[in-house]
């Protein structure tokens, strides 16, 4: 058997198998994981991210939502989002299995979501609030009165502290017919269960 | 015994009988008390005092009023539009205002609502006069889909999903079977039974329109076997037509329409998934009647017939009442004593109906009940501890696991509540009715599922302002990269003004000044002079601010001098 033939052939066979496996899988598309159908080769710090509010306001100590997203894959505490609250620090403890804990007070307490208002009036047109805003929803030029728009406010807080006359406030968004969600019945009942212990607390194992 | 004599009815060919029918699983046989209702025939209700039309339309769009407070409106006159959506004046008057009165909502909150005073002569508009159409055949079904959109149809039996829409919709998909709801399982409730008793003969006229416009190659009319005098009119006014009658056993919830599908096709519906999906659409014959109503007679859809009853009324019955009607006006035709403190009003049923908190809600399209109790009829009995009997799995007609649903909801194990079907609780409150601990599951459902979707709202806005914020992020960066540009290429200019002998090596020294002038601030006597504006302004701010608080304080003494 001539050397320089089987080389050839073995080349060959590498080629011909490289051309199929990118083939096959250009036909199967990216990867996705099978049980929540999301890009596979997405990071935990990604998956945390789209867990958090999005509100950019830095309660937590860090500049806007995906440097904490980063910093809890990294191993930081899950408590420290104000906005998210509850459900966010359950949905985090539920993807992480960790223990679910109560907000850390240090970073502010839950409250109900409110949004920017500038009293137009007062406003001396200073542009501070528009460059403080992480999602541009202050409308407004030089020497020209600002508005927020609410449909984009995130209820972040960052424009209150820079305003000069201090116009802006942050007002709770009033209830509507869409927002309002039934209440849970009053006492919780007691199941009896027979491993209670077990299964019964936020964010329990199932 | 009772499916023994179904199969000989059926082996006979009894009219009724001779579709093949699936059983309902789970489901609860209630004391339906819908007599005292049907004892006299349907009071066409006199004019009340005040209508009041609500803005809301199908889910959150709102209906933009195209009228003033002032203006002088007919009867079946457009007050209100919405995407090809209209809503009209019940009757002829004024509108006397824009206001936020209480609709019927579960929350209590007020909604926008046109309040209209009638003038007592209940004119027709000239339109409506003149639209009327006696043949429909005539007439091409998108015709007839656009006449009945005109028309503000919603379904009256009990989401109220725009008629108009759903047609049309089902025309693109194709409908194989098309169904006639007459199924009224709920107790109290008698307002359909009442309509075929009496009207069954535009019921049939309407559900033959249909028939034209969606040409189903099955229509049924299903209509539960315990209305003998309903069935009769029925039978009646179907013959020499293309419709077949189907009577069904008179269980609760059979008249949801995913249960209906299921008993009369076998065929079930998907998570999410619409009846037009799989070739069935379903209609209730109220809506029926209202689109005979808006073609042959091209009237809008402005009143509908309602039970009104309870053990707050002294005679109950069935009055058809003009939407917007406060419930206080309804009641008062069936009773002396208005409600008292403590009564418990409900727009709907016993099990599915919603609580209304003020008696001058006005009657809406899907208002088919006025369920006025007297405070001890509904007294809450304690919730108990749950004792696993199972009566719950086996009432439930969605096949779902309620306790196990119960536990996941009471933890806040969302997900796990998700996963477990809660999407596909129709919340009919059968294991309500069966649960001997007396717990109310389906309130533990309704606020799970409501959760769920701000749930899903509050996502759906993070991944917005995430995208936002991305945007932000560029823009800011781009516009950083454009100025020192423009900086740079400023500076490349006005080097080369006085130039021509200027080196190469000089012009790079001019752009490195360039860029390193970029990092550093631009303007060092800029950045102070901004400070002390700020200062000023400050200072300024503080000076208005202890001036209106000064004056505000002087103000209460001043009042107080006076008196």
């Amino acid at each position: 058997m001539s050397e320089p033939a089987s080389l050839l052939f073995v080349i060959g066979l590498f080629a011909a198998m490289t051309y199929a496996l990118v083939r096959v899988s250009e036909l199967l598309g990216p990867l996705r994981n099978p049980s929540t159908g999301d890009d596979a080769l997405k990071t935990l710090s990604d998956t945390i991210n789209e867990r958090l509010p999005q509100t950019q306001c830095g309660q937590c100590g860090y500049a806007g939502c995906r440097p904490y997203a980063e910093a809890i894959a990294a191993g930081e505490a899950i408590n420290k989002c104000p906005p998210g609250g509850k459900d966010t620090i359950a949905d985090l403890a539920i993807l992480l299995n960790q223990q679910a804990v109560p907000l850390d007070p240090v970073h502010g307490q839950e409250s109900e979501r409110k949004i920017a208002y500038i009293r137009e009036h007062e406003c001396i047109g200073c542009t501070k609030c528009i460059q403080a805003c992480p999602v541009d929803a202050i409308l407004g030029a030089s020497k020209r009165m600002h508005t927020v728009i609410v449909s984009e406010c995130t209820g972040c807080d960052l424009c209150v502290d820079p305003c000069p006359v201090d116009c802006i406030e942050m007002r709770p968004v009033p209830q509507t017919h869409q927002d309002w969600t039934w209440p849970k019945p009053g006492t919780p009942t007691r199941v009896i269960w027979p491993d209670q212990t077990a299964k019964i607390g936020v964010g329990a194992k199932q | 015994m009772k499916r023994l004599i179904r199969l000989t009815r059926r082996l006979r060919g009894q009219p009724g009988y001779t579709w093949p029918i699936n059983y309902l699983t789970g489901g609860i046989t209630p004391p339906l008390h819908k007599e005292p209702a049907l004892a006299q025939p349907i009071l066409v209700a006199p004019l009340p005092s005040e209508l009041v039309l609500p803005l809301q339309a199908y889910r959150g769009d709102d209906y933009k009023a195209c009228v003033t407070v002032g203006s002088l409106v007919q009867k079946g006159q457009v007050v209100a539009n919405t995407e090809g959506l209209n809503l009209h004046a019940p009757t002829s008057g004024t509108i006397t205002a824009i206001v936020k009165r209480p609709v019927a909502h579960p929350s209590g909150l007020h909604g926008l609502s046109l309040v209209l005073t009638p003038d007592g002569l209940d004119q027709w508009h000239q339109a409506v006069i003149e639209s009327h159409c006696d043949d429909y055949h005539s007439q091409s079904p998108d015709q007839l889909i656009d006449m009945i959109r005109r028309a503000g149809i919603t379904g009256l039996g009990g989401a109220g999903f725009p008629v108009g829409r759903k047609l049309a919709l089902a025309q693109t998909t194709g409908v194989e079977t098309l169904i006639i709801n007459a199924v009224e399982c709920e107790p109290y409730i008698a307002a359909d039974e009442a309509l075929l008793q009496e009207r069954a003969e535009q019921v049939v006229i309407g559900i033959q329109i249909l028939q034209h416009i969606l040409k189903p190659r099955k229509c049924l009319v299903a209509i539960e076997d315990s209305k003998p005098i309903a069935i009769t009119h029925l039978l009646d006014a179907l013959t020499d037509t293309q419709i077949e009658p189907v009577f069904i056993p008179t269980r609760y919830p059979s008249g949801s329409e995913k249960q209906l599908i299921r008993i009369l096709t076998g065929k079930e519906l998907a998570q999410g998934q619409l009846p037009a999906q799989i070739g069935v659409h379903c209609q209730n014959v109220g809506s029926a009647y209202a689109i005979y109503h808006a073609i042959i007679l091209g009237q809008p859809l402005v009143s509908r017939i309602s039970t009104v009853t309870g053990s707050a009324t002294q005679q109950p019955r069935n009055v058809e009442l003009l939407l917007g009607t406060p419930a206080s006006e309804a009641i008062a035709l069936c009773t002396d004593k208005p409600l008292s403190l403590g009564d418990s009003l409900v727009f709907g049923g016993p099990l599915m109906g919603v609580q209304i908190h003020d008696d001058k809600t006005p009657v809406m399209q899907t208002t088919n009940c006025i369920l006025a109790s007297k405070a001890e009829t509904f007294a809450a009995e304690e919730e108990k501890d749950c004792i696993r009997c199972g009566f719950c799995a086996q009432a439930c007609p969605a096949k779902l696991l309620p306790q196990q649903l119960l536990v996941a909801c009471q933890t806040e194990q969302h997900d796990k509540a998700e996963a477990l079907g809660l999407n596909d609780c129709i919340q009919c409150g059968a294991c309500n009715y069966v649960c001997p601990s007396k717990i109310p599951l389906v309130q533990y459902y309704r606020a799970e599922k409501a959760h769920l979707i701000q749930r899903q709202k509050k996502h759906a806005r993070a991944r917005y302002w995430q995208q936002r914020f991305e945007f932000h992020q560029e823009r800011v960066s781009t516009e950083k990269a454009t100025a020192l540009d423009r900086r740079s290429r400023a500076l490349r200019i006005r080097a080369k003004a006085p130039q021509t002998a200027v080196t190469t090596d000089l012009h790079n020294d001019v752009i490195a000044t360039a860029v390193a002038a970029t990092d550093t601030p631009v303007d060092i006597m800029s950045a102070e002079q901004a400070k002390s504006d700020i200062q000023a302004a400050l200072q300024r701010a503080r000076e208005k601010k202890a001036k209106r608080q000064s004056l505000a304080a002087a103000k209460p003494q001043q009042n107080g001098d006076d008196q």
